[in-house]
């Protein structure tokens, strides 16, 4: 009998690999080319290190391209009539901490303060936080499943502990749910991305990035670029006046953890009526999960004591379950009626 | 237990119970094609490891360093510096928190490689000349350790806190320092340690 | 005396090195020439091993040395504490019994090399039907855990079932007005200290010095040496910081492996464990438990019987053998004042990682099945649970029969428990506000919560022999000698002042030096158990007393006058009536030849004092439940537990708080789980296995009450393991009064809070 099962717990050393800071897209775009699948793009490397040190991936790069030197990929730029074009580089703490942001764009600020730790938020990029590998602590933990060149999902099995990471509104081979805080509140503000590769730049909306479940190649990956492409920037249209907006976030410790779910809320209310609204959850599905259900509710409606529940009731509809995180419906909604109910105040 | 484990009494042979079709696959490797191109032309690799320069504790240091190398270890075992500790080695506990640019960062995340053109800070850069910086103090005075593994991660944490609010609330302090675990439990000393050294000298 | 030191909140004496990350822990040591090992560890939870081949290991260029079960005694390791683990697997059967068991080992050039020929080693295993259920595997069909090393049926025989018993239950249930029944589980805990595991073993001739961190450096000497075939006096053991010791240091095949490798290698070994091994190692996790407990009741809240059983899951391994069942046991007998108690313990088997030791062991989950039972039963009587509690619980004077023998409280400083209840309840205003709990706050969604514990447990526990040496030099420095370890609990600063205290020393001038087997054991078997302050304390006072009798004699001498005529303050020495004085520096150089006053100290810890250290207290916890997401917020905790005699107060706070804030997320966030399909933990890191951070922390008011104990340093008993006793008990408690469910299993998670009230439970 051989050994199927990984051949060791924890692996400490990361694997060798060649390195290069080119300091144009240009460059970075061609060296990708060069070496192929060998080569992976590695911006702030907090998800890249840990995936490696863990064992994680289907393909261990030979070649890391680390776009950091990229200055054109670090600026963050607002103007009233285009809205906001981050660079790709740009960390979450500078979104944490931008005063533009924060008068502009308060979701985003609201999001990223909420984001794992000060140490991390430092180095993790805006483009990383989109891009990032799922936390599956199956995957995490050294597991082969479909995203580590396995076929199978290990947190589907019966008896599976799915109650923290994985999605229930489904899957597709894979069901970890996106894990990003800062996608979701960028989904409900209707962002987009820049996208570079060889053939020049192309500009796509986030979902359109970040569709979930997706097979590039012979990887399985949440979003669409190819092995051959950089995410440069991601913008956002100047926000809607006098809209309000929440990011409510619920985890099981206070800081650090991911969601367990989350939901980004934007209301525009006028004379007590909803007249627009963006409703996007978190934590819940393979990707940033877009509630048209609730916000087809919310939209005319008066603001009412009973207006949280009413939409409550219709969110993530069709929501489909695994053997042990129901509840995470539960959380979803409750977070939404508090989020309707923070801004009807 | 949430998760019910009655009766399940498996057997692992031939790979995982229910899925033994799935890693003998993973054993064939059934992957789909890859370019052919890239196979026929192999390009020469980037070098795998890389000379650096980095200001640390304000000396300028010249090192060559192996690619996949984390800046943690080239501090504790390239430059000796064993005062930054190795916790977890996965960014997720801030044993290893170090400043880059007065910015603090897990170094165990962080390639050596990238340092260079950086400015390092370890715990060994904190004080000077065998005097304690106000904020040591106050560790000390407060009680704010009790094994004290944790101490020069928090420390570092604290520094980069003091720098860019010199004057923080108890909540401040906390969110500040979220990012650093400490098993023992000495977050509330931690926290007086740090309100008491803003409200001392202010900045260090 | 002037200038008290004992009572006064003097600062960590090693703090300095501390916050500067000058001081060393095993895992900053090196060594020139010295070598990096790895270890090779099952992914199988049972498994025979049908065949190692360490050839492809071998010749990788770098390896110095490998060794398989074959090369090593082939006896079990550690026999102190342990029947059944050995140092590799295959040393005395085939088998790998846990994920992680150890099967090879390898010393190499650099950690690269050595974790590349980890990969080379080829083990072949024929896997075997395993179990992780507690449940289930003492039942016929269970796969078989055990019974290749003599425990079969899964269950530790014969050293349990353990019963422990007073009076006659059974009359006692008659009795009752009111028989209430509850059942209750508690999950492993991994204790999730930061630092890596390490060491270092070399070799000088026939001599080998091991660096580890360790609290129990006399142990791990005899154990070594046993293991080896070679003189207890070939080993040194040093321990000199610690990162983090809450027990789970105690059980570890790496340490000795690191040595085979350095002797075999001829070089220093140098050993780092994987960052997941805290979790899936050796021995080292909270037992997970499962009870049943029959309480009988009278319509007044007398508790006239308790019948408990409780099953801990061992894991794999019996390690730690009986103990951590018994001292759960007693934590129950060292609460109750109810004259018919019967706790009956099994411990049984399963494919589990080893549990062992950590803070609190057996107590915690002793205390989660009593203290919530009790709580379910004042709900079912319509009585305030903290009346249940003081009519029941022991009262200063009372003396009572626990495992067979009479225990006066009046001569062990007397219970406070009906102490600590009043004043939680003072603090906590429980008189307004219990009743109230439960009523909405804010929102209305989210529903606040009073509740409250009693810390029942012991301390000192197993007999013990702790000696110190003091040397009072000729500069004045007075340094003492105790092999006791620096786990962060404060051990050198306390030991200094209680040396300060009785000698009459400045603090500055004391010294300790500690953490070698090279010095005198204080105590013998190690720093655990809440034992360093009584065990060591009072050898190191009964030391200084002899230094002090010493320094008057020859001081007396000097001054011309009789030693009952002077005394000690500030290291100096007074003439009682008169300004007449010297110093310490002074008398000593007036020593022939450069001598030292020496003074030692032996303090034997009997059983019969090992069984009657008693910690007495209470934790009151305020909370918040959001009906709407689940999430359980702890605003406030009231502690108060009786230390005796407060030595250092800041210290105590500090070992209050982070004991309480380890329970705290034992209660609600720590949640270790083993995948059923693969037998792996998915919880292997801090990400995924939750510690408490600093934003999880509540208000905490700690309240040191002080009734001191006769026997201890200045009336001083033991308490570093506190609050983790009680604190989530104390929290499920305040939950169930927020929202009217009364969980029976930990943690308390979001999704259980949810489920609960969708099934309709609560108000």
């Amino acid at each position: 009998m051989s050994n199927e099962l990984p051949p060791e717990l924890t692996p400490r050393s990361i694997p060798e690999f060649s390195y290069i800071a080119p300091s144009t897209v240009a460059d970075a775009i061609s060296l990708l080319g060069r070496y192929g699948s060998k080569a992976k793009v590695m911006a702030g490397g907090s998800d890249l290190l840990h995936l490696m040190k863990r064992d994680a991936m289907s393909e261990v790069p030979e070649v890391i391209v680390d776009i950091k030197k990229i200055g054109e990929m670090s600026q963050l730029d607002f103007d009233p009539v285009g809205g906001l074009s981050m660079g790709a580089l740009v960390t979450i703490g500078e979104v944490e901490r931008s005063g533009v942001i924060a008068e502009h764009y308060p979701l985003l600020s609201q999001a990223s303060d909420q984001i794992s730790a000060p140490q991390v938020r430092n180095v993790a990029t805006v483009g990383g936080a989109l891009s990032q590998q799922v936390w599956c602590p199956f995957l995490r933990n050294a597991l082969k499943c479909w995203r580590a060149g396995g076929e199978i999902c290990y947190a589907t099995l019966e008896g599976a502990d799915n109650r923290y990471y994985h999605s229930v509104m489904g899957g597709d081979d894979c069901y970890a749910v996106h894990p990003s805080d800062l996608a979701v509140a960028l989904e409900a503000l209707g962002a987009s991305v820049v996208v570079a590769g060889p053939y020049g730049t192309k500009t796509m909306r986030l979902d359109d990035f970040l569709p979930g479940n997706v097979w590039v190649g012979n990887l399985l990956q949440s979003h669409v670029l190819l092995q051959t492409e950089v995410l440069t920037a991601v913008q956002v249209p100047p926000p809607a006046s006098g809209a309000r907006y929440a990011y409510l976030k619920s985890r099981v410790r206070n800081a650090l953890d991911f969601a367990i779910a989350s939901v980004a809320v934007s209301l525009s209310v006028v004379e007590g009526v909803v007249e627009d609204s963006r409703v996007v959850f978190g934590g819940v599905a393979p990707a940033p999960y877009l509630d048209l259900g609730a916000e087809g509710k919310l939209n005319g409606a008066s603001l009412s004591s009973a207006l949280p529940e009413e939409v409550a009731a219709v969110a993530l509809a069709g929501a489909n379950p695994l053997e042990n995180n129901g509840y995470k419906v539960d959380v979803a909604k409750g977070l939404l009626k508090e989020a309707i109910l923070k801004l009807s105040a | 237990m949430r998760v019910s484990r009655r009766g399940l009494f498996k057997i692992i042979i031939g790979g995982v119970a229910t899925t033994a079709a799935g890693v003998t696959a993973l054993l064939l490797g059934t992957r789909q094609g890859r370019t052919t191109l890239e196979s026929l032309v192999p390009a020469a690799l980037p070098a795998a490891s890389k000379d650096i320069t980095m200001s640390l504790n304000g000396i300028e240091v010249h090192i060559q360093v192996k690619a996949n190398r984390t800046l943690l270890k080239v501090i504790r075992e390239d430059l000796s510096l064993t005062g930054t500790k190795p916790g977890c080695s996965n960014g997720e506990c801030g044993s290893c928190t170090v400043l880059i640019d007065g910015v603090p960062v897990y170094s165990c995340q962080k390639l050596a490689v990238e340092m260079d053109g950086h400015q390092v800070t370890t715990i060994e850069g904190v004080g000077s000349g065998g005097t304690l910086s106000a904020l040591q103090q106050a560790f000390i005075d407060e009680g704010a350790f009790q094994c004290g593994y944790c101490t020069p991660g928090f420390i570092l944490s604290a520094i980069a806190l003091l720098q860019s609010n010199p004057d923080p609330s108890a909540d401040d302090v906390r969110e500040g320092l979220s990012g650093n675990i400490c098993r023992c439990g000495s977050y509330p000393h931690i926290t007086n340690a740090v309100l008491s050294a803003a409200q001392g000298v202010g900045s260090e | 005396m002037s200038n008290p030191v004992v009572g006064t909140s003097v600062p960590d004496v090693r703090g300095k090195e501390r916050v500067t990350g000058t001081a060393q822990y095993t895992i900053d040591l090196s060594r020139p020439n010295m070598l990096v090992g790895s270890v090779v560890r099952s992914t199988y939870p049972n498994a025979r091993i049908l065949s190692i081949d360490t050839s492809k290991a071998e010749s990788l260029p770098g390896v110095k040395a490998v060794v398989t079960g074959k090369e090593v005694p082939p006896i079990p390791f550690p026999p102190f504490l342990s029947y059944d683990l050995r140092v590799l697997a295959g040393a005395t059967d085939s088998y790998v019994r846990f994920v992680g068991d150890e099967v090879a080992a390898i010393a190499a050039e650099t950690e690269e090399i050595a974790d590349a020929a980890a990969k080379l080693v080829d083990v072949q295993y024929q896997p075997l039907p395993f179990t992780l259920d507690a449940e289930t595997t003492t039942q016929p069909g269970a796969p078989d855990v055990e019974s290749s090393l003599g425990f079969p049926g899964n269950v530790q025989s014969p050293y349990t079932p353990l019963v422990m018993a007073r009076g006659d239950v059974d009359a006692g249930f008659a009795e009752a007005d009111l028989v209430f029944e509850g059942e209750y589980q508690v999950p492993p805990q991994a204790a999730a200290s930061l630092r890596p595991f390490s060491c270092l073993a070399e070799w000088d001739g026939p001599n080998l010095t091991v660096y580890n961190d360790s609290q129990v450096i006399f142990v791990r000497q005899g154990e070594l040496a046993d293991l080896l075939g070679i003189p207890t006096a070939n080993v040194r053991v040093v321990s000199q910081y610690m990162g983090g010791g809450f027990g789970e240091d105690n059980l570890y095949r790496f340490i000795p492996l690191a040595a085979i490798l350095a002797q075999k290698a001829s070089r220093p070994v140098k050993m780092v464990m994987p960052q997941d091994y805290a979790f899936e190692g050796s021995p080292n996790k909270r037992h997970a438990a499962s009870f049943t407990v029959r309480l009988g009741a009278q319509s007044d809240g007398t508790i006239t019987a308790m019948d408990l059983q409780a099953t801990y899951d061992k894991g794999a391994y019996l390690a730690g053998g009986a103990s951590v069942p018994y001292v759960g046991a007693r934590a129950v007998f060292n609460g109750y004042r109810v004259p018919n108690m019967r706790y009956t313990t099994y411990a049984v088997f399963t494919d589990n990682p080893p549990a062992g030791a950590f803070r609190g062991y057996g107590g915690v989950q002793s205390n989660f099945a009593v203290q919530s039972a009790i709580d379910d039963l004042a709900e079912k009587l319509g009585m305030d649970p903290t009346d249940v509690h003081y009519m029941n619980c022991i009262r200063p004077d009372d003396v009572l029969e626990i495992e067979g023998e009479p225990v006066d409280f009046t001569k062990v400083g007397g219970s406070a428990f009906m102490e600590a209840i009043e004043k939680g309840k003072d603090a906590t205003d429980w008189k307004s506000r219990w009743g109230a709990s439960g009523a909405a706050s804010g929102s209305g969604h989210v529903r606040t919560g009073l509740g409250m514990a009693l810390l029942t447990y012991g301390f000192g526990h197993k007999p013990d022999t702790a000696n110190v040496s003091i040397y009072v030099r000729p500069s004045g420095q007075v340094d003492v000698m105790a092999g006791t370890a620096d786990l962060g609990g404060g051990q050198p600063t306390t030991i200094s002042m209680i040396v300060a205290e009785e000698l009459g020393a400045r603090l500055d001038d004391v010294s300790v030096s500690l953490g070698d087997t090279n010095l005198p054991p204080a105590p013998f078997l190690g720093t655990f158990g809440s034992r360093t302050t009584f065990i060591a304390g009072n050898a190191a006072k009964l030391a200084a007393a002899d230094a002090k009798q010493k320094l008057l004699l020859v001081a007396a001498g000097m001054l011309g006058t009789t030693p009952d005529q002077l005394r000690t303050s500030g290291s100096q020495v007074l003439v009682n009536g008169s300004g007449r004085s010297t110093s310490f520096s002074e008398v000593v150089q007036g020593l022939p030849g450069g001598a030292s006053i020496e003074g030692s100290g032996e303090y034997v810890h009997t059983a019969q004092t090992s069984k009657s250290g008693f910690q007495f207290g209470a934790c009151f916890a305020e909370v918040e439940v959001n009906q709407w997401t689940g999430k359980i917020r702890v605003k406030r905790l009231v502690m108060a537990q009786d230390y005796g005699r407060v030595i250092n107060p800041r210290a105590a706070e500090g070992q209050m708080q982070g004991a309480a804030i380890q329970g705290l997320g034992y209660g609600i966030l720590e949640d270790y789980v083993v995948d059923v399909t693969t037998a792996q933990s998915i919880t292997r890191d801090w990400l995924y296995y939750r510690v408490p951070t600093i934003m999880d922390v509540p208000e905490m008011v700690s309240i040191a009450i002080e009734n001191p104990d006769p026997r201890g340093p200045f009336g001083a008993k033991g308490g570093g393991e506190s609050m983790i006793i009680c604190t989530h008990s104390a929290i499920r408690n305040a939950v169930a009064k927020a929202i009217g469910v009364r969980f029976t299993s930990l943690p308390i998670t979001p999704q259980m809070v949810l489920e609960a009230l969708k099934a309709g439970g609560g108000q």
